[in-house]
């Protein structure tokens, strides 16, 4: 981390807890922020206290943590496979995990067995990232890199859809828009305790990988005469990724386009090395699924949004900006 | 040779009842029931010998609250070849699905009754003498009909508030049967309030906030998990917000509008106060 970074990453940081506070102060029933700041220390009415402490607290802590999982991850990746559009949910690591997390719980395992929820999302996107890995390889071509994560998400997102169809409960074909859009609303203190501390050692996993990241950026031989070890980073990469994004996507679904955009944005700021560029981009994920989740709460829609459609909204267009820009490299 | 001719004609008047709805004629003998609700109203008024086939979710406990009369009947999975099959002369369809199918039987000639599913507790008894009618069985209808309306009388003032949850969040709000069940059983539906709109979700937070006294679960199903199911069991509704009192209600009375319906309201009063009374009495 340089010493120039430092007012990003205290900007970042001051809107960060801004966005936390916003999202615990708005919410679907308006009330004042004094009194719902003392409900979350446990004064004041007991309903209150509830909405405080059982709703709106897992629900800002829960998209700060998921946001900071996507937005490091997207960083860490591009890195790692030397691709601008990598991405945790457009090589379909996040459909992937949504479709481990669709089999535990609607097949009864998560009831038993709470932990079985973030295990098997991780499950699902190491397959995937394996899958993508031997489909493309490391160095594979924009283009390459796309089609093999298209093939994986469309592969997870059917098996996701038959999944819910096959399963006992016949009202879960209808909620396959959570697992392919994503969604806070109502998320528990459970989910938080369940996938949280999976995210936090998947970023500390990815963020201490900045430096061989760095060497990798010069040419894999030049990394290893450098003494990174390519094979311990591959596999640090690969479990950092699939900690943060498995256990995020198991409680909320699958959320794109975080891991694309937020690292974009900001190598304009800290140019191309990735050691600078992942913990601005785990603060920028966690405030851009903040502001993505309170646009969803403010929003006169008739049912809330699903976050997935801000982000894609937000997102998409940008992946359009960069496939323009990119086209050279797809010819 | 008269005689001959005599039931040459019977047999020709009854193939004549068999090609159109029978009007006060000779009974059909097979009739089949294409839809859920459309069952229940066979099964109150026909003789168990005329019924040729019900949907194969009659016989779901959890759904129909005459699963156990039929059990032993023909369960059909609703194509028109199964149905056809069975030779039906009467053939009940409700209002929303199957509506090809129903067509299908049209064209091929097989006298289809089409009923319109009830809006209210009050259009019931009507149906039931309507169904009863077109089986052959006025009388059993008019009594059936007559108790029915007998038991339906004005409630008295709510004594509580209510609002049905359902997974996801949904509560049916003021223009449903479930509605007009509540009113009859004395409870107030807060439904449409919490919504602002006839149907909608409500999230955890407005319920915890604007709690009815009594929160009406129709569809808790532990063996059938998922995202919407986990709604119903959030932490912040466990742990009782003030006031907020939870009861169990089978949705088999209010799935369909039915004769059973009227039996649901009267089992929904007494579930209602059985919970706030055991509410005040261990309340923490």
């Amino acid at each position: 981390m340089m010493r120039q970074d430092r007012p990003l990453l205290a900007g970042l940081s001051f809107l960060l807890l801004a966005l936390l506070a916003a999202s615990f102060l708005v919410g679907s029933v308006p009330v004042p922020a004094g009194q719902m700041l003392a409900a979350l220390w446990g004064q004041g009415d007991g309903a209150l206290v509830l909405v405080a402490q059982e709703i709106r607290l897992p629900r800002a802590l829960l998209g700060a943590l998921v946001g900071a999982g996507l937005g490091m991850a997207g960083a860490a990746l591009q890195g790692y496979l030397r691709n601008p559009l990598a991405e945790p949910g457009l090589i379909g690591a996040s459909s992937a995990a949504s479709l481990g997390a669709v089999l535990v719980i609607y097949f009864g395992l998560s009831a038993t067995w709470p932990l079985s929820l973030p295990l098997a999302g991780m499950a699902g996107a190491g397959l995937a990232v394996l899958l993508i890995q031997g489909l493309a390889g490391r160095d594979a071509s924009v283009l390459l890199l796309i089609l093999a994560g298209m093939a994986v998400q469309s592969l997870a997102a059917s098996l996701t859809a038959l999944a819910l169809n096959l399963a006992p409960n016949p009202h879960a074909a209808l909620e396959i828009a959570f697992w392919l859009l994503g969604s806070l609303t109502d998320r528990t203190n459970q989910h938080l305790l369940l996938a949280g501390p999976f995210i936090l050692a998947g970023l500390w996993l990815l963020a201490s990988d900045g430096r061989a990241l760095d060497a990798l950026g010069l040419g894999e031989r030049t990394a290893a005469s450098l003494g990174v070890n390519l094979a311990g980073l591959r596999r640090r990469v690969v479990l950092g990724t699939v900690l943060a994004v498995g256990a995020s996507v198991a409680v909320t679904g699958a959320i794109g386009f975080i891991g694309l955009v937020v690292p974009h944005l900001l190598r304009r700021v800290t140019g191309h090395q990735p050691s600078r560029l992942l913990w601005p981009s785990a603060l920028a994920g966690a405030c851009l699924l903040l502001a993505a989740d309170l646009l969803v709460r403010l929003l006169p829609t008739n049912d809330e949004l699903k976050l997935g459609v801000v982000s894609g909204l937000i997102g998409a267009p940008f992946f359009f900006h960069l496939l323009l820009r990119t086209r050279a490299d797809l010819r | 040779m008269r005689r001959a001719a005599l039931s040459w004609m019977a047999a020709a008047l009854l193939a004549a009842a068999c090609a159109a709805v029978p009007v006060g004629a000779a009974a059909p003998a097979r009739i089949i029931s294409l839809s859920l609700c459309t069952d229940q109203f066979l099964l109150a008024v026909a003789a168990r010998d005329q019924i040729a086939g019900l949907t194969h979710l009659a016989g779901d406990p959890h759904l129909s609250p005459y699963a156990a009369q039929a059990a032993g009947l023909f369960l059909h999975d609703g194509t028109a070849e199964q149905v056809l099959l069975q030779h039906p002369d009467l053939v009940l369809a409700g209002s929303f699905a199957r509506g090809a199918t129903v067509e299908m039987l049209e064209r091929l000639g097989v006298p289809v009754l089409r009923l319109k599913s009830p809006r209210s507790l009050a259009e019931i008894p009507d149906q039931v003498e309507q169904v009863a009618n077109a089986v052959g069985r006025p009388e059993a209808g008019r009594a059936l009909a007559a108790s029915l309306r007998a038991r339906l009388a004005p409630a008295a003032t709510p004594f509580a508030s209510a609002a049905l949850y359902r997974p996801g969040g949904e509560v049916p709000g003021a223009r449903s049967l479930v509605a007009d069940m509540m009113q009859v059983a004395g409870l107030a539906n807060s439904g449409g309030r919490l919504t602002g709109r006839p149907n909608g979700r409500v999230a955890v937070e407005s319920l915890v906030l604007d709690p009815p006294n009594l929160l009406v679960l129709d569809s808790v199903r532990p063996d059938r998990p998922g995202i919407g199911q986990s709604v119903l069991s959030h932490p912040a509704l466990a742990a009782g917000a003030a006031g907020l009192r939870t009861v169990n209600f089978p949705i088999l009375y209010w799935l369909c509008a039915s004769p059973a319906s009227i039996d649901g309201a009267y089992i929904l009063a007494s579930r209602a106060r059985q919970a706030l009374a055991a509410g005040q009495g261990g309340a923490s």
